[in-house]
């Protein structure tokens, strides 16, 4: 209680591997904390891995933490395995998307704005978001786009990197490449994206 | 994909990396080096501008938000998760936890580099004599350098340098005992040229650091004795007990081959003294042989004197001989080979006396063999030749009886003949009817 309590009021972070330690002794608040903690980059990367229900993604991935948890050693990184485990359902979620008939509420309706339909029937039902500007939106359409167009691995390194915060030595663990490789391709992305998108920079 | 672009192709994911690392340094804000200004040589500094650019504007972008749902799906499978480990925790024993905390990669890395310290350690310990008891120039040589063996000595050296000689840097640069404005660097000082000595002269270093040090302590080095002087006559003092040690142990060697030496004497008298007895043993035998030989011709003797008269009985003395031979050879001879000397003569005896009571003329004579005959028998063993024997020597026995009495009847006169009738037997009567 005492850690706890100093780990809520100390402005030091403790580390994934500590809380999920302390989740496999049987305190689920550790879990809260590491859910808050990746559940957004996660759905992020998710969504720029091409997976078409980046919540189900999300939701997957922490499921299979729970139950897997009494067999994580603390040899690797917690974000590693995590994302790892999101890589394979990504995957396998791919997949099964190609066989798929009805729309995705994550796929662009390809309307102006590039809104997709889970976005358009939210706003639709509660209100206008009025925290996004136009600027913004139009940014995120042709990054989107921009997104679309990179290679398979390319796209996976930036996102990691970009939108998960993974550094390049995870990446490498979670997507089995050599350090140098994926710097690599992190240039060839960063190169692509910046060509796509100088109108925005 | 041929080797060349392979090699090609690392050499371009070193460049990019190079390029990425330079990227992720200008992100995190801080100063470029000169490998980023070699970068930015060869690729355009407004590249990796744009590229700071698009990471502002992609951190800039708002996350989706996870549904509620799956927050709640999420936590409460985690709620059960962890009541279950909790529970799992509990139904482990101590030992399996304290097991499974041990076997953490952890406590196990620092478990191996304790035991490995404690092993270098240890080692270093056994193997610490045995370096002690080098040559001299081998301690020279495992010595290190001036400051660090002999700090003690060091000091006081170096102030008497000081002292005593003002300013002789230009008198003895060589062996550096040059005073210094403080001792460290007046003692570390000849290392100097020393440190700049080609590799191919390993024994140059602590050599010429040994003469360094001899030369810093100054005209009375008696005062402040060096490293270099206790290890000596510590290397002495060893030299002295490795001595009286071998001395000793030469002693105990001696004294080893010494008890080696009488023991094995030992052996050879004892040996002796059984070779010597066995010899008396023969001569013993020989002796009793010689005895036995001299009593039988003098039994024999006897024999042929007392049988002289009966020229018919030449074997007599021989018999009479006979019998007394187990006797004699009692003494000296084992019972096997008395027993089957003994039964070789006693059959002999038997065959010459049965032959004796053949050739015999008369009743007397006869009567004689066969009691020999008898006698012999029962030595030999054989009683059914001695029963024989026995009852042919009562029909001659009686026979000689009746052979007598016809005699003293025919000289004497038929008067006395019938007064002495009545006192005869009626026996000898039935014998004189039946005869006459």
């Amino acid at each position: 209680m005492l850690s706890w309590l100093l780990m809520v009021l100390g402005d030091e972070p403790i580390s994934d591997e500590t809380l999920f330690s302390r989740y496999q002794n049987g305190d689920a608040r550790a879990m809260t904390t590491l859910y808050d903690r990746h559940a957004r980059p996660l759905r992020a990367f998710a969504q720029q891995r091409g997976a078409a229900r980046p919540d189900d993604i999300v939701q997957d991935a922490f499921l299979r933490v729970v139950r897997n948890g009494a067999s994580f050693q603390g040899q690797a990184k917690f974000r590693t395995w995590l994302y790892t485990i999101a890589r394979n359902l990504c995957v396998d979620a791919s997949r099964r998307d190609r066989f798929r008939s009805g729309p995705s509420l994550d796929a662009p309706t390809g309307s102006e704005d590039n809104r997709t339909l889970g976005d358009r029937i939210a706003n639709d039902s509660i209100g206008t978001d009025a925290s996004r500007n136009l600027a913004d939106r139009q940014f995120q359409s042709a990054f989107d786009a921009a997104m679309a167009q990179l290679p398979d691995e390319q796209r996976e390194v930036f996102a990691l990197r970009e939108l998960s915060g993974l550094s390049f030595a995870e990446i490498a663990e979670a997507t089995a490449c050599n350090e140098n490789t994926v710097k690599s391709r992190m240039r060839y992305a960063l190169k692509q994206l910046r060509e796509a998108l100088s109108d925005f920079l | 994909m041929t080797r060349r672009q392979a090699t090609e192709n690392a050499a371009q994911e070193r460049v990019d990396a190079a390029v990425v690392d330079a990227y992720e340094r200008r992100v995190a804000g801080q100063a470029a080096t000169a490998e980023d200004d070699a970068l930015e040589a060869e690729i355009a500094a407004a590249e990796l501008s744009a590229y700071v650019s698009l990471h502002q504007r992609v951190a800039d972008l708002p996350q989706g938000d996870v549904a509620l749902g799956v927050r709640s799906v999420v936590l409460t499978a985690a709620a059960l998760g962890a009541q279950e480990h909790a529970a799992r925790l509990h139904a482990q024993s101590p030992l399996v936890r304290a097991l499974s905390w041990i076997m953490r990669p952890g406590p196990l890395l620092a478990a191996v580099t304790a035991s490995a310290v404690l092993v270098a350690v240890s080692v270093r310990h056994e193997d610490a004599p045995i370096a002690g008891a080098h040559e001299d120039s081998a301690v020279a040589m495992a010595e290190p350098p001036t400051v660090q063996a002999a700090p003690e000595a060091a000091k006081p050296a170096a102030q008497a340098v000081a002292v005593e000689v003002p300013a002789p840097a230009a008198a003895a640069p060589a062996v550096g005992a040059a005073p210094a404005p403080e001792p460290p660097a007046a003692v570390a000082a000849p290392d100097l040229p020393v440190a700049a000595a080609p590799p191919s002269a390993p024994m140059a270093r602590p050599m010429r650091t040994i003469e360094a040090q001899a030369a810093s302590l100054g005209p009375s080095p008696a005062d402040a004795p060096t490293g270099h002087a206790a290890q000596r006559e510590e290397l002495a003092k060893r030299e002295v007990a490795a001595d009286a040690e071998q001395k000793t142990s030469a002693a105990k060697a001696k004294a080893e081959v010494a008890a080696a030496d009488e023991s094995l004497q030992a052996a050879t008298a004892s040996n002796n003294r059984d070779n010597a007895m066995k010899k008396a043993n023969v001569a013993n035998l020989d002796q009793a042989k010689l005895d036995v030989a001299n009593e039988r011709a003098g039994y024999r003797a006897t024999a042929g004197g007392a049988q002289a008269a009966p020229e018919n009985a030449p074997a007599a003395p021989q018999v009479a001989a006979e019998p007394q031979q187990p006797k004699d050879n009692a003494e000296t001879r084992n019972a096997g080979t008395r027993n089957q000397v003994a039964g070789k003569a006693a059959a002999d005896a038997v065959e010459r006396w049965r032959q004796s009571v053949e050739d015999a003329q008369t009743p007397e004579e006869r009567v004689v063999a066969l009691k020999q005959l008898v006698v012999a028998a029962q030595n030999a063993g054989d009683d059914k030749i001695a029963k024989a024997a026995q009852q042919a020597l009562k029909a001659a026995q009686a026979q000689v009886v009746a052979r007598k009495r016809a005699q003293s009847l025919q000289e004497t006169p038929p008067s006395q003949r019938a007064k002495s009738a009545p006192s005869q037997g009626s026996g000898e009567l039935k014998a004189q009817k039946a005869k006459e």
